[in-house]
Order: C-alpha cells, then structure tokens, then sequence
C-alpha cells in the first residue's frame, strides 16, 4: 500500500522536470492574421476572404532556454495557414526547426557547438571560391572553434533527413527488418561533411592560410546491393597575402568524385586564347584576386583598381558548392573616388568563357558613377555593355545588349522618396522602359505612409503597378498594415529589377489588412 | 575478443569543447536594498503600478511604485522579518511579480520571505515562467547521430538522426489540484517527414488531493503496477513497461472504516481504432489475402457426423467454428489494435493486526475484435448458427492475503480465478438451419428463421493463478533473501480440426497474417488443460561490513515447469502473447532468452550479480549481471547470457564507461551453438545534471524507450528484436527462427557505430 502511494506520488505529484533557480526559459512567439477584399476570382465583387489566393496566417512559437550558463536549448514550432499550400486544410503546431548549443569562451580562444534540427548550418566562409554553400535545412553537428594556436576551425557533419518519406513504406510488407533490402531504399539519406581550418601568420597576421575539406555522399534511394553511392570529395586552399594596403588572393582547389564528369579534356592555360602549353589537373579550380592596387594624388584622386582571375576545369565537381565548371575569364574593377567631392566612378571589366564545351567569350562592360548631393540627396546612373555569342541558323551570332540605369534618392525626417529608371536592350526591337517612384511620408510617430508607382513598357505592352501601404505601430511588438495593390510587383531592393514590370504582372485590385504582433 | 575503438578526429575537440562553460544569466527579482526589499516591474506603458500584499492588507494605493525614463517601475519597501504575500497592481489588473519564481496559494500570489536581519531569504522555485505564477514549465532536448559503418562499401554512413523535444508544464490548478501534461516533437518516432513532424500532446494528468480520497484522471501516464502478489494492474510487454502508457483513465483511492479502496478505469487508445477483421484481408497492392469465401457454408460443411442407422447424424455437443480474431500483438501495427478494449479494476484492504487481507476484481472488455460463424446442432439434423462481430471480455476475482510477522519477514498468498469469453455484437444473428444432407466427411444445410443475437456469449476459457511465498531480510537488512511459488492453469476448448492451409499464401503453414489470427475447426467439448509453475528463491547480500566496501551480490533461481496437453497448438506455448491467458497479453512476453527454449517442459534459469565499488575517489563501479537459462542445473544452459559494465570518472564531469554483453547459444537443433559478443563503450561529459553529452562506440544498450518517453536498458533487446529476432517471428514462423536468431546476434555483435548523443534538460 504504501508502496503504490509513493510511486503513484512520484508520478503524478512530482515535477516533470527539476526546477532551477538559475534556469531562464522564455517562450516567445508571433501572431499574424491578414484578410484581403479583391475583385479578381470571387463571387462577389470586393469579396471578403482569407483563404485564397496569397494570404499568409501564421501562430508561431519560440521556446528558448539557458538552463546552464552556456547551454542553450531552442525550439521553434509553427501552426500555418497558407491557403495555396496545404488545400486550406486547418493549420496544425508543426516542429519548424531546434537547436542545442554549447557555448564557451575563455579570453581570446573558444567555441560553439550546435546539435541542430531543420536548421541550415551547412556553410563557411569563403572569398574568391565558395567551397560550401548554404545547403539548406539538415539536422547535424556544428563545431567552431577559435583561439587555439591562432586558428579557426569550423567542422560539421550533417543528414539530410528531411529526404526521409514515410509514405515510401508504402511497399514494404509487415514486419520487414530494418536491414532489408527495401527499408534501405526508404531510410538511406544524403550525408555531408565539412572541414575548414584557417590560420594566420607572420607579423600583423600578414598571411592567412585556410584549408577546406568538404565530402557529399549520396546514400538517399540506394541499399546495400546498389553501386556504391556517388561521393565527391574537394580539398582547397585558400591564400591572402597582405602588401601594404594591398591584399594578394590566390584560391586552389581539387575535387576526388568517384564519379566523373565532363569530357576529360585538358585544363590548359592560356594567353589570349593561345595555349600556354601547362595546364593543372582538370577537376581542379584556381582563382587569384588583386585587392586593390592604389594610384594617385590628393589632388587627383585615387583610383584603385581590382584585378580577378579564375581558370576553373572541366571535370571540377563539388556538390556542395562551387564555383561552376570549364570557365576562364577574369574581372577588372576601377574605383576612382574624386578628391573633395562625394562622387564615386566604377568600372568593371568581364571577361569570361568555356575552356572546353564553348570558346566563345562573354564581355561586359559596366560604367557607374555615384554621386552624394547636399541636403539629402544622392544620385546613381549606370551604364552595362555585355557582348555575347549564340549559334544562330548554323553560325554564331554576335550578340550585344545595352543597359542605362538612373537613380535620385532623398530622405528626411519626414519622408524618404526615391526615383529609378531603366532602359534596357537600347536599340533593340525589344527594348524596354521601366520607371519607378516611391516614397514614404512619417504621419506620426507611430504611422506612416509608404506608396510604389512602377510602369514599364515595351514595343507592345505597358504595365503599371501602384501600391500604397498605411502602416500603423502602436507599440514595439505590434503592427498593422492597410494597404492597396500587388505587394510584391516592384517589391525587391531595386524595384525597376523586377522582371513582373516588363512581364506578365499588372496592376489589380486588392485590399489587404494584416496585423501583426509578437510577444 | 574485445573490439578496438577507433579514436574519431573530433574527439579531442569535441571533449575540449565539452568543458567549457559560459556566463551567467541574471534575473532582476526582489531583492535587499537599504533598509528594505526593492520591487521592480518593467511596464513602460502602464498608468499605473502598486504594490499590494498582506503587509498593507492587499491595498492598492497604500503603496505605488515609481517609474524611471526606462519604464521600470519600482518601489523599496521596508517589511518586517517573516513570509509575505503579494502581488502588482497594474493599471487595476492584479499580477503576480513576473520576476519572482516563488508563489504560493491557489491565487498564485508572489512571496517573498524575510529574515530576522532583515534580508531574503532563498526559497525553492514554484514557478519559472512569466506567464502564470501557478505554472512550473520545463524540458528536455536529446539528440542522437549515429554513424554506421556500411559493410557493403566500409564506410561509415549517417543514419537518420534524431531529435526529440518534450516540453512539460506542471500546474497548480488550486491548493487541491494539479496537473501537468507533456508535449513532445520527435519526427522519427511519428514516422514523418520532418516537416510534417508536430507538437503532439504525449501524456498528461489532473490529480485531485483530499484528506480521504485521491483521484488522478490520466492520459498515458505511469501509474505504476498495483504492488501484491498477483499485481492484478501489472506490468505490460517484453520491456515490463510500468501501467498507463496509451491508456487514459482514471485512478481514485480512498481510505474510509479502515478499509482502504483502490478503483481504475482505463481506455486503451492505441492506433487500430475499432476495426473487427473479416474473412478476408486486402491490405493494398499484392497484399490481399482470403482465408474463408464463405464462412457460414463452411462452419456447416465441417461439422462432425455420426453413423445413424442407414446414414449419418450430426454429433450432439459439438461446435463448430470459422472465426478471425485481430490479435493486436504487433507495435509496428498495420493491422487493427485493441484500440476498443477498456478496463475496470478493484481491490479492497484492509490492515488486520499484522495480517493485511483483500480482494480483488477486474474486467476487460472490447479486447481482440473478430468475426465469428459458430454452429452447435440441435438434433440429429438441424443446427443453430452464430454469426457476427465479437469482442473478448475477461472477468477474474481473488483474494489475497499478508502476514508480516516481523519488520523483517513477511508472508504473502493469493489466488485469482478468471474466465474468457466472446461475445456477439453489432447486429449478429442466430439463424436456425435444417441439413439438406448429411454424409460421412460433409454436411448441407438450408437456413431457416433468424434473430438477432447481440449479447451472446460463449466461454473461451477458464483461468486460474495462484502464488505463496515470503521474504526475509537479516543482518540489517544486509541479507534479504525470498522464495515464492506461481502457478498458473488455463483450461480451453480442444480444436479436433487443425487450421487448414491457407489458399492464395506460399508459405500456408500457419493461420496468420499480419496479426488477425484465423481458426477453423470443431470441438467436442473436452477442453486442453494446461499449467504452468514458477519457483522463484533469492538471495540479495551486501557485503560492506565484510570488505569495508558496498559488494553487492545477488542470485536469483526460477524454475519453470510446464504441462501441455499434447493437443496443444504451437501458439498456445504459454510464453506466446496467444496462449498466455494471463492479462495484457496483447505484448509478446517472449524475450530473447526465452527464444530458445520455447517448447521446453522445464526451463531454470540462474541469475547471478555482482557489484563491486572498486575505488570510491573516482566511483569506478564493476558489474556483472548473468543470464544462464536451460532444462536443468545439472546441463549447458542453451541461453547464457552474461553482461560485464564497467566505469570510472576521469574527471569531475568526464566519465568513461563500457558495457559488454556475451551472448552464448547451446541449441543443435537448431543450429544455434555458438556465441556472441558486443560492446558499447562512451564517454560522457556532464555539464550539470540533466545536461550531458556523450560520445559513444556500439549499440548502446540504453536508449529511449518511445512508448514511455524515458530511457530504459532495452538498446540490444530492441536491436535483436527490430531484426525478427522475436516471439512474433518464433510464433508465426518457427523454422527461420534459428536463422534470424543468428543473424541479428551476427548483426549486433559486428555494429560498428560511433555515436554522439546530446541531453538537455531545462
């Protein structure tokens, strides 16, 4: 009796979990709801409805907590109701992403390490090769180190489970073991590894010295009786010499796939298209930078000057970055800054192509001057020359396209304006005009006006696109939105770069209302 | 032949970065200032904000706080030594101070505790959250990586890993009330893409606490077995999961006239719902199987005859029967469930001298869902038959009784009597028929008039458990050594007609697929008639008045004997989930060491341990466990098992530990004689408690028990198991027992993993 007192007591009356006093757990969260009237796709006219079309209503919740100083536990769960997504099914609490860390720093030396969910950790840093891009959500390891007889040293093993589908069982008969045949297929997944070490030497860290490691297997879909999965292995080197003001870049890199690609031809250097009779192995990169040479007075200004040089094989392969392969070229960047004016003139000279598949070059030409006026007022305008080549009817085509850019930009406490325009493919049946203003007027405090006029045309069509938006801060965690128009035609950071102005986007009508708050 | 562990590159780092520890984080709770306490709250919008309490008998303007250009609200006041309850008023709403994790009372109010020097005084934690003060919410993150090396290729592969989050709240509803309830996200365990994983609700409580009487509503809790000697609520499965788990219910217990009363009421909720399966199976593409066209023709058509002058009669008294039962022994279910079965239990003591005396009650119902076509005939030539759905339903009551003779000693001994039975719902009928012919093999018949039989039920057996014994600890408790006897005797009905090979199904030796179970057959009404008798004698001795050490040893001697009819089916070996009567038979209890000796009429099995704290410094601790299971004391065992754990404290929070386990198998006939070895060996690295991360090599024998959301010592019982190594596999498929037997001890003996495992407990 007294037995199952106790235990039912210490099931039921005892806390999940020990209490600490120095535990800080927070949870945290956000709440969006929008609801939209449009003429377009409703059974009425200026129909309510909150469940078509792109509206976006989200209950998010961040549970965060330091149990330990330097131990970190995060979770972030998400009920979502995106109408195009789901069917317009009812949202449910659904696991978004989650992350335990262990952090330490001791002086200048320390390091971090993530057991993460969901997360995109899968990323170094890089400068003239990027060896590891961004891979998306994996669940894996992070280690980063710093401090430790002068390196920096980043490793992380990751799987993409997120390749794991259930409904793959579909086939597989009852109680198949979990080494059989077919519950491989259905369990294997992508694996990534990376290394990255850096270290810095000589006087004021002159040279840095970075090696990077990184190795894809790809496992998804395949059992033990398949072909060995295809893996790829790239070793690189990176170098930045420091001369003066001047930072000397050369970048090596190899790749050891099991698999090949390309044709195998050489990976010769040349000189103005002339074979220079050497050549590195051809599942290899280099690439070399000159950052910047200096020239000039104080009374004429200095003009820097930027050389860069890449000679990439054919037979290169990384499958977990770059850069792309069976390229040559090179790019040189001007600066001339002009003495006791703000105005800033760039040019920049490309020059690139195939070594192997196309040994035709692409050239471009890039001319902007940059100009900061008093009062507020700062002005942009460019000019792009690019020539290229495409077989035509049997031939190659020369093909050269224009490109003029103008910008005017003023703000102020009380509102900011800016005007682009765009011209593009000058003296071409296809040319195109896209013009854009915009402007935000602070009605108080805490609400503010934002409104985007964007037209484009071409030969045959001209669109327009009109979006104002009333924005409404009550409070550092809330806000509200009224707003008129396509948010997102002429929505990017440079609006006349929006390809929907000169494509298949036009105005409408919609009104929307979000609000937005956190907690 | 011990395994070496490579040394991964990462480890020297991964253990450096194991040590380090980062700064603190501050909370701005009540705290001494001057001549008196500092009250702080940041409500930077707020009109206005006063401290009430009992100090200034819960005014709310005697005592306003002052705010900074910040918006911190504050307030010094001087209170006297002693508990103080309090909270803010802010703008006319009452808060519980946000920054003070001690509150007390069914309002939450917030405390603070003064001393007689006028300072705090610290107080253990009620709530941590802002939110609400009667709301203690934490946690606990594990993540596990493993890499396996791959065979095939000789590499090592990343397999699947997996992330599993509880978030808990424990509640103070009132002074009387609590609850607490988990939510958990693991989309491994949910069988999901990650994406679709969720925040599912895992299990929870609402416990009521009055003076004389306790009632727990739960929701896939532990509620641990029901102590006695027959735990009529007992422990579940192979794994001896504790009571509770995918069960909701209710448990209340009160203590009037002496008498104490103990009532529970569950509802199985495990996935298969409330299908009853059919005669046929159409599980998707290729999966379709037909075991009986047309069950009423051949509940008929099987009956028995007999010579009757110049033709034949039907046999009075038998049945005959066409019946699929959903079995709903499998976890990895893709069948039914006993997702309907419920549960009502009860038992009443009452303390006698030193005698304890009670009795006992249970009664499952809704339990292995089936279809039925059942016949008897009523004459020579006519029959009435049974058609319809079924469910099973289990009565048992006992008695049991204990005598404490001494502190030291006690004696115990109870008996329980049980009974099976099928019951016809959901609109069955009873037809009456009339045989067309009657010849020596078959028989034809024509239906007649017909009636609704729900309610009908029939006897499938008859059960019976009864157990003695006593404990005795001596010398301080140091010496304790126990001894019982369990006998257990299940009567059924004896089938003359085995089940038939089933058409459409290549390897048609046995009436199963997936877990509905399939039976044809007649019965003449003599029952099988078999028993099973458990000897059990231990020993426990802790030797530290001897070695000036805690040595612990331990034997454990249990004898079983068996006695089967020798009509008895495979399946009704009682160590099988189908034959064991006994409840909560819908989890295999065949663990691995019993594999080998199913079929067995005696089975002993001797389990000694040791447990020997070598250095105290450093807690190095040696343990050795044995399973040795055979026929008799005096031959090889044919399962002799033998686990060896060892471990130390390199240093403060760095604790390295190895676990081997030498599996030994002594079955010519079925090509079982060889042995086993494999090993886990980790480094763990203990931040705090509840926070560690550990790098291991092996398959860890400890692991995550999914079902009940802790960490349980079943890694290699599962690893055996999730290979075919199970009772399943040895009840369904006899033959390939040995094969998968050996090949999953291959499998784990030769699992190279490296294993890194992070838990966070906040």
């Amino acid at each position: 009796m007294r037995r199952c007192a106790l235990a039912l007591l210490l099931a039921v009356s005892a806390p999940l979990f020990p209490a600490r006093s120095d535990a800080a757990t927070k949870l945290e969260g956000e709440y969006q709801l929008m609801g939209e009237l449009r003429k377009t796709g409703r059974a009425f006219r200026w129909d309510w409805n909150s469940n078509e079309f792109d509206t976006f209503n989200n209950a998010q919740l961040r549970l965060f907590s330091a149990p330990r100083p330097g131990v970190e536990a995060f979770l972030k769960a998400e009920a979502a109701y995106r109408p195009n997504d789901n069917s317009g099914a009812r949202p449910e609490f659904q696991f978004r992403e989650a992350h335990v860390r262990f952090r330490r720093e001791m002086g200048p030396r320390g390091m971090d390490a993530y057991l993460f969910s969901r997360q995109s950790r899968m990323w170094v840093d890089s400068y003239l090769i990027p060896y590891v891009f961004g891979r998306g959500d994996a669940q894996g390891v992070r280690l980063e180190t710093w401090g430790f007889g002068r390196m920096n040293t980043t490793f992380i093993v990751a799987d993409q489970s997120n390749q794991f589908n259930p409904a793959d069982f579909a086939g597989l008969a009852p109680h198949q073991p979990l080494d059989s045949i077919a519950a491989q297929r259905v369990q294997r997944t992508d694996d990534l590894y990376v290394v990255r070490l850096r270290r810095e030497f000589l006087k004021e860290n002159r040279l840095r010295v970075g090696i990077t490691f990184n190795r894809f297997e790809g496992w998804a879909g395949r059992d033990s009786t398949s072909a060995p999965s295809p893996w790829t292995s790239v070793v690189g080197i990176d170098t930045r010499y420091r001369l003066g003001r001047t930072d000397l870049s050369l970048e090596y890199g190899e790749s050891f796939p099991n698999h090949t690609t390309g044709n195998g031809r050489a990976n010769e250097f040349t000189a103005f298209r002339k074979p220079l009779g050497f050549q590195l192995p051809d599942r290899s990169v280099l690439e070399a930078e000159i950052r910047s040479v200096q020239v000039g007075t104080p009374r004429t200004g200095y003009l820097s000057v930027a050389p860069r040089f890449w000679n990439r094989g054919p037979r290169y392969a990384n499958t977990l970055g770059g850069p792309s392969t069976d390229a040559t070229g090179f790019i040189l960047d001007s600066y001339w800054l002009l003495p006791e004016r703000a105005v800033t003139f760039t040019n920049r000279l490309v020059r690139y192509g195939n070594k192997v598949f196309s040994r035709n070059a692409t050239r471009e030409m890039y001319n902007e001057l940059y100009v900061e006026f008093i009062n507020g007022f700062t002005g942009k305008t460019y000019y792009r020359i690019r020539e290229s080549y495409a077989p035509s009817g049997g031939v190659l085509r020369k093909d050269t396209r224009y490109e003029w850019f103008n910008e005017v930009q003023v703000e102020s406490k009380l509102a900011w304006m800016r005007v682009q325009s765009k011209v593009r493919d000058i003296g071409r049946p296809e040319r195109k005009q896209i013009f854009v203003i915009e402007n935000s007027l602070n009605l108080t405090a805490k609400a503010k006006v934002y409104s985007r006029f964007a037209f484009g045309n071409d030969a045959a069509i001209q669109r327009k696109a009109i979006f104002t938006q009333l924005q409404y801060r009550p409070s550092n965690n809330m806000e509200m939105f009224l707003q008129y128009g396509p948010d997102y035609i002429g929505g990017g950071s440079n609006p006349v770069d929006e390809g929907n102005l000169v494509g298949s986007g036009d105005q409408f009508d919609v009104i929307k209302f979000i609000l937005k708050g956190s907690f | 032949m011990p395994v070496r562990t490579p040394m991964p590159w990462f480890l020297p780092v991964l253990l450096l970065a194991l040590g380090l520890i980062a700064s603190a984080i501050a909370l701005a709770a009540p705290a001494k200032s001057g001549a008196g306490i500092r009250f702080t709250h940041t409500a930077p919008h707020a009109a206005s904000v006063a401290w009430a309490g009992d100090f200034n008998a819960w005014s709310q303007s005697a005592n306003p706080l002052e705010k900074d250009a910040t918006g911190v609200w504050s307030l010094t006041l001087a209170l006297p030594a002693g508990t103080h309850a309090y909270k803010f008023v802010v703008d006319g709403q009452w808060l519980a101070d946000p920054e003070n994790n001690v509150t007390v009372g069914e309002f939450g109010n917030s405390v603070v505790t003064i001393g007689a020097d006028g300072g705090l005084i610290t107080a253990a934690a009620t709530s941590n959250t802002a939110y609400s003060p009667k709301i203690l919410m934490g946690g606990r993150v594990i993540v596990l990586h493993q890499a396996t090396l791959n065979p095939s290729y000789s590499r090592y592969e990343l397999t699947r890993p997996e992330m599993d989050i509880d978030l808990g709240f424990d509640i103070r509803v009132s002074d009387v009330m609590s609850s607490h309830f988990l939510l958990n996200i693991n989309p491994r365990d949910e069988d999901v893409q990650d994406y679709r994983s969720r925040l599912n609700f895992k299990r929870g409580s609402i416990l009521l606490t009055q003076p004389a009487l306790r009632v727990l509503a739960f929701d896939s809790e532990n509620i641990e077995a029901w102590d006695g000697p027959i735990a009529l609520v007992g422990d579940v499965g192979q794994f001896r999961r504790p009571y509770g788990f995918q069960r909701t219910g209710f448990l209340a217990n009160t203590s009037r006239f002496g008498v104490r009363t103990d009532l529970l009421y569950t509802d199985n909720f495990r996935v298969g719902g409330t299908e009853y399966p059919g005669f046929d199976l159409n599980r998707g593409t290729g999966r379709q199987f037909v075991f009986e066209a047309d069950a009423d023709a051949r509940t008929i058509s099987q009956m028995l005859t007999e010579r009757s002058g110049s033709g034949y009669a039907l046999t009075r008294g038998q049945i005959s029967k066409v019946q699929s039962t959903d079995i709903g022994d499998d976890d990895r279910s893709f069948g039914y469930g006993d997702g309907d079965e419920d549960m009502f239990a009860m038992r009443l003591r009452r303390d006698v001298g030193a005698f304890r005396l009670g009795i006992m009650g249970r009664t499952d119902r809704g339990f292995h869902l089936g279809q039925l076509s059942l016949a008897q005939p009523t004459s020579d030539s006519t029959l009435t038959q049974w058609r319809g759905q079924t469910a099973n339903e289990w009565f048992g009551v006992g008695a049991d009784a204990q005598w404490t003779i001494s502190p030291s000693a006690r004696l115990h001994g109870a008996l329980l009597s049980g009974a099976r039975r099928m019951t016809l719902l959901n609109g069955s009928t009873r037809t009456e028929w009339k045989a067309t012919s009657i010849a020596a093999t078959t028989v034809a018949a024509t239906p007649g008039a017909s009636a609704s039989a729900d309610g009908t039920h029939f006897t499938i057996d008859r059960s019976w458990r009864l157990a003695l014994g006593g404990a005795w600890a001596l010398a301080e408790g140091d010496i304790a050594l126990r001894a019982d006897v369990e006998h257990h005797r299940h009567r059924y009905p004896a089938w003359i007609q085995p089940p038939a090979s089933l058409p459409g199904e290549a390897n048609a030796d046995h009436p199963r697929f997936e877990n509905v179970d399939y039976q044809r057959g007649t019965s003449l009404g003599d029952d099988l008639d078999n028993s099973m008798t458990e000897w059990r004698l231990g020993w426990d001795r802790n030797w530290r008045y001897y070695l000036g050490r805690p040595v612990k040893t331990s034997v454990e001697i249990v004898w079983t004997a068996f006695e089967y009819d020798a009509r008895t089916a495979w399946e009704y070996q009682l160590w099988f989930p189908t034959g064991n009567f006994w409840l909560e038979s819908g989890q295999h209890t065949v663990s691995i060491d019993r594999l080998t000796l199913l079929g067995q009429s005696d089975v002993v099995a001797l389990k000694p341990s040791i447990e020997i704290p070598l250095r105290r410094a450093n807690d190095m601790r040696l343990e050795l466990k044995g399973n040795y299971s055979g026929v008799n004391l005096g031959t090889l065992p044919k399962y002799a098992e033998t686990l060896v754990q060892f471990g130390f404290d390199y240093s403060k929070p760095l604790r390295i530990q190895t676990d081997w386990r030498w599996a030994k198998y002594d079955v010519p006939a079925l090509g079982l004689s060889r042995g086993y070895v494999s090993q886990f060996t980790e480094a763990v690295y203990r931040f705090a408690s509840g926070i560690e991360v550990s790098l291991g090599f092996g398959v860890d024998p400890h692991v995550l028990d999914r079902d009940l959301n802790e960490y349980a010592r079943i890694g290699r019982e599962r690893f055996l198991n999730e290979r075919n190594a199970n009772g399943f596999t040895a009840e369904r498929d006899w033959l390939s027992l040995a094969p998968q037997l050996s090949a999953a001890e291959k499998r784990l003996q030769n699992e190279k993993r490296i294993q890194l495992e992070a838990i966070v407990r906040f």
